[in-house]
Formats: structure tokens, sequence, C-alpha cells
């Protein structure tokens, strides 16, 4: 086994390193879109190749895919079995799943390819879809934090925490609440606001978003049941930038606290965002506000609300509705606090010292009720929402 | 004058201060001082007095007119204390159905260890939520610099005014432009797109009333203490709980 993988590592190498002459070819579009690596005629193995399967930029080559591969030796030892076909080059995963690649070799060598300076004929069209998706499938992923090679199957068997170094990577919305929650429907999806100011560039932006995510905005929100508890649900979407708050966002939260205090549920509330929409002006700022209203009239109700602060929580949303809940959760190493990390560097002209607005710290200073790790976050909130509604478990 | 013109306006040098309009607008003025918790904070200060006989809870945020002074109150950014101390002061005022005024002027709550240590945020955040349902009139006069969530944190009021060249946004147009268009140059076109002046505000319907400054004469403070009392009288009658639901439709339709 072993031999054959050495036989096809060899093998790759070679077709690698006439990709990478195309690659060079092409001009500016040699850097993997997912971990940054370079394609370059320096090529070798070994430096930042993680796996993705990348399609060539550039309208000459629509079916043109090749493999960022890290060290092969890597992805060898987590069972990845490489093989090269005479179309090109095949990749296989630890299971069945197989991805053909399509490399036409007589294209390739024989025509030139122009690149984006020179003009093609839909090179427009062609580098907006490769902006917008460009990566098919994954095969491995390398971790932001220690640059190790992780497969992806890892990464989801470990609710995206590397398993090498512990790192957490953001997640999104929907993958947050399928994590928690044993059923979940959505509520409000329809909501969706435009370029209330006419903020420039604003709509575009938004649009741009909404076709990548499928998501109309920075929250999804609903209502599902963890441990057997139903309860109302908001979770905030780092890919929208950046979770932070504008009209939607906020009617949407408002809307779950209105709809929990309608239905008697308690709220439970995943939090990640960088702070209020500034393209939103005004109307962000009033979002605090609005959020804050329903908050405190869902409390008055007598009914729960958890808060879980995730990486990370600042700005508005951090001084609204997300240190306003009765149980203030932190998810372990999150980034927590008013200002970020690099304004107070500024305004007060030196380094932080580390860990500083980490959850760990803000537990410290007093403000969060208890730190929890992710793999774990199900069973803490079934714990926590059990103890507070009794008549559930009755 | 362009949207960038007020802006420089609302900090100019030599603007009254919270101070100047609690001298000239509020009787018999008593200051109380500090949080209960951790400090006094001097960026926001706050008390009792009347206005026109009636009395009223004042709290106000407070640039400092000299240099010394501008130190000794942190140019009006006020650390968690100060809002916690504000809470403290309106729930005071609450118990007695004593009406609230605040005169807002930041350029934001401050950003600094200590800030973030004693819980910026949870200040802000508790603030919002404990004025928004607090159960006795409100009123916020944007008399400067309404920055962002620290402003918020003392505008979350029955009704909100301004006067005619103060400003109201979440962020400050600089901020804007270097992290939008990284480009700290473009602080015009920023403050033309974030729509902070007092008619963009009216239209957009964030606050109620447009206060004429008038050279910030006596007529000006005659007229607004007039009008802040006028306003506190039709709202004594409006029964609590009124109120609250007012304020909650007030921010919800945004």
């Amino acid at each position: 086994m072993t031999a054959v993988l050495a036989a096809a590592n060899g093998a790759l190498f070679g077709v690698m390193s006439a990709l990478s002459y195309g690659v060079e070819r092409l001009g500016r579009r040699n850097v993997c879109g997912a971990c940054g690596g370079m394609f370059a005629a320096r090529f070798s193995f070994g430096v930042g190749f993680c796996g993705t399967v990348l399609r060539m930029r550039g309208a000459r080559f629509p079916e043109l895919y090749f493999v960022c591969l890290a060290a092969a030796g890597d992805l060898a030892r987590e069972g990845v079995g490489v093989s090269v076909s005479a179309h090109g080059l095949c990749a296989r995963t630890k299971g069945s799943e197989k991805i053909k690649l399509k490399f036409d070799f007589k294209k390739f060598f024989f025509k030139k390819p122009k690149n984006e300076l020179e003009g093609s004929e839909n090179g427009g069209e062609a580098k907006e879809q490769a902006e917008q998706g460009a990566i098919p499938e994954k095969l491995a992923e390398k971790c932001e934090k220690c640059g190790q090679i992780v497969l992806a199957d890892d990464f989801a068997a470990h609710f995206g925490v590397c398993p090498k170094c512990g790192h957490y990577r953001k997640i999104d919305a929907r993958a947050r609440i399928s994590m928690c929650f044993d059923e979940f429907n959505e509520l409000f999806a329809d909501e969706e606001s435009g370029n209330v100011l006419d903020f420039p560039g604003y709509t575009e932006k938004l649009a741009k978003l909404r076709a990548a995510t499928g998501e109309k905005d920075g929250v999804v929100s609903g209502y599902g049941k963890i441990g057997g508890i139903e309860c109302a649900v908001f979770s905030m979407d780092y890919r929208f930038m950046m979770g932070s708050m504008g009209h939607t966002v906020g009617e949407k939260i408002a809307k779950t606290f209105e709809y929990a205090i309608e239905k008697r549920l308690p709220v439970v509330g995943f939090v990640l965002s960088g702070g209020a929409r500034m393209q939103e002006g005004i109307i962000s700022l009033m979002q605090m506000a609005k959020t804050s209203a329903a908050v405190a009239k869902h409390g008055e109700a007598g009914l729960l609300y958890i808060s879980v602060l995730t990486d990370p929580t600042t700005g508005g949303v951090s001084a609204s509705f997300a240190f306003e809940a009765d149980i203030i959760i932190a998810e372990k190493g999150a980034l927590i606090g008013f200002a970020g990390p690099r304004v107070i560097e500024q305004t007060i002209r030196q380094k932080l010292p580390e860990g500083f607005q980490r959850a760990e710290f803000i537990e410290e200073k007093g403000f969060a009720d208890l730190i929890v790790e992710r793999k774990e976050m199900k069973e803490k909130l079934s714990e926590l929402l059990a103890l507070h509604c009794a008549e559930a478990n009755a | 004058m362009s949207a960038y013109d007020i802006v420089l306006k609302s900090r100019e040098k030599g603007r009254p201060t919270a101070v100047k309009y609690i001298e000239n607008i509020v009787e018999g003025f008593i200051e109380l001082h500090g949080d209960r918790r951790f400090a006094d904070d001097k960026a926001i200060i706050g008390g009792i007095g009347r206005i026109g006989g009636m009395p009223v809870t004042v709290i106000g945020i407070e640039k400092g007119e000299d240099t010394a002074d501008k130190i000794a109150h942190n140019f009006g950014c006020a650390h968690p204390e100060g809002y916690r101390k504000a809470v403290r002061l309106m729930k005071e005022a609450e118990k007695f159905r004593r009406p609230v005024l605040c005169f807002v002027d930041t350029s934001g709550a401050y950003c600094g260890i200590g800030a973030e240590e004693r819980g910026q945020s949870e200040a802000i955040a508790m603030s919002i939520l404990d004025m928004i349902r607090l159960k006795t009139p409100t009123l916020s006069v944007i008399i400067g610099e309404g920055g962002s969530g620290g402003a918020l944190g003392l505008c979350a009021a029955d009704e909100v005014w301004i006067t005619e060249t103060s400003t109201y946004s979440v962020i400050s147009p600089e901020g804007c432009a270097s992290i939008l268009w990284k480009d700290s140059g473009r602080v015009a076109d920023a403050s033309e797109c974030l729509k902070l002046t007092a008619g963009d505000l009216i239209s957009l319907g964030a606050v109620e009333k447009v206060v004429p400054e008038e050279g910030f004469g006596e007529a000006f403070y005659a007229k607004l203490k007039e009008d802040i009392a006028v306003f506190f009288r039709k709202q004594k009658d409006v029964p609590a709980e009124r109120l609250v639901e007012n304020r909650y439709r007030r921010f919800r339709k945004f």
C-alpha cells in the first residue's frame, strides 16, 4: 500500500510540475484561493498547499482543475490515495468519493492562454465565477492557527475545532444551530432590507454576499428543541460582514424575542458580531436600542435568555443584547469586548497583554457566567434550560 | 453647511458643554457622585435640580472646557462606572417618579484597558436596557457629538432632541473612512454618507426635534428650558406603563 502511494506521489510530482508551468503561464493566477499557497516556477511540495481542488481562473480553461496539494506525505498519512489518469489528475479521498479532474493536455500545451490583462471574450464573467466559488470540493484544509493539514472530514467531526492544535474555527449560523439543536424550524426567513441610507457600494456588497452565502443577511432565527426543551433561537453568521448588525439583523432578533414572549419560550442566542453595520448609519445604532427593548420585555415576562458569545463579540452588539442575558456563556477562546484590540492599542499606544479580551479574561473579570467548549455546548445548554424550565421536564 | 462642516462645528472649541447647559437651565443643581461599585466617573455628571420648579434628575456627558478640565473629564469619554452611575441615578429618579433629562456630548465611550476590564459593553448594554424600561419620563438632548454606543447609552429616552449643529452617528466619520475605504482623508465623504446631521436624523425619525442654536445666547437657554418643562409636564400625565410601551414603539419602528 505504501509503495503504491509512493509511486502515485512520484507520478504526481511530474504532473504537478507541468501544471505549475501552466499556472505560471497564466500570469498572476497562481494563488490558491483557500490557503494562499503559491504555484510558481519554483514549485515544490510542502509549502502551503492545502488540498483544495481549484478551478483554473480565466475563460480559456473553464474545465481545468488542479489540486492544491498539501505535502503529499501528509495526505498519504491521512489515508488519501492519489492517482494520476491519462486525462489528467485524480485525487481520491478516504471514502469512495472520487473527484474527476479533467485536464486537456492538447489545449493546455498548444494554445496560448490569454490573461486577464489581455482580455478575453468572457474573461470578466469567468473571473466573477472564480471569485464566487471556484472551489468545488475540499479534501483537506490547512488550520489557520497551526498551519497543519487536516482532513475536511476531521474538521467537521470536531465541530470545526482543529484536532491538532485545538484552534476554534468560525462556523456559520446554520452549522451552529444544527450542532446544538435536535430540531429546528426557521422563522422570518424572508426578512431582508436594502440600502436604507443609499450608502455607496452597499447595495452591490449585499447582493454579492447574498449570492455567495445563500443567506439574506447575517442572522438565522427560528425555534427548535435542545434536549427536548423547546426554545427560540437566533444565530449570527460571520460570513455576512462578520455578523454586523443592520436593520435585518436587528429586526430578526427583535422578532425572535417577540415570538418567544408570545409562545412563552426561552431564547438561546448565538452571538457573533464585529458590531454595528456602519453602512446603515444611525439605523444600525437604533438596532441596539430595539433589540435591548425586546430583550427587556422578554425578561419582564419572566422568561429565560441565554446568550452564547462566540468569536468575535464586539462593538454595538456586545453593548446591547449580547450582555443583557440571564446567563452569559462565553465560548472557549472567543474575543469578547467593547472596542476591538487594534482600536484600544491605537488609543492607549501600547501593546495589549496576551489573552486580553478572551473568554477566560471576561470570566475572570466577572462578565461571563461560564466558559463552555464547543463540543460541550449542546449538553451545557440543555442542562441550563432544564434547570430553568421545570415544567418542560415534569 | 456641509455635513463635514457640521461635524467640525459639533466639536468646536468653546462650544457649550453639559455643565453650561445645567448652569443655565437647571435651578439649584446638586451633584451626586459615584456608581457605588467602583468610582466616580467625571466624564458623566449627574444630580438633581429643578426646571420650572419641577424636580428633575439631570445627567450629562461632560467634555470639559479648558485643557485641564478636559483631562479631568476624560474628554467626555465615559468609563463603565459612568454609565453605572447614570443608571443608579435614573433608578433613583424612577423611585420618586421624577423625570430624567440627559445631555449627550461624547465622541464615544472610552476604549482602554480599564474600561474593558470593568465591562464597558455590559455597562452600556444595561444602561440602554434599564433606560428603555424606565417608569418615568425621559428626554435626551444631544448638544455636540452623539458618538455611537457611548451616546446611545443615555439616549434610550421618550424623545431625543438635537441642537442644530450637533451630530448623532454610529461611528465617527474618521473611523468610517479608514475602515471602509482605508483612507482617513475621505472624512468629508463619510460625513455625508453617514447621514448624521440634524436634518437627516429628523427625516430618519431618529430624533424628534431640532433645537435652533441662536449663537447659544440667553434666549437659546430660556427657550430650551421652557420646551423641556412643557415636555415633562405633558409626559408626567402619561401612566408609567404607557410611557414604557410608547418608548418600546419608538425604538421598535427602526
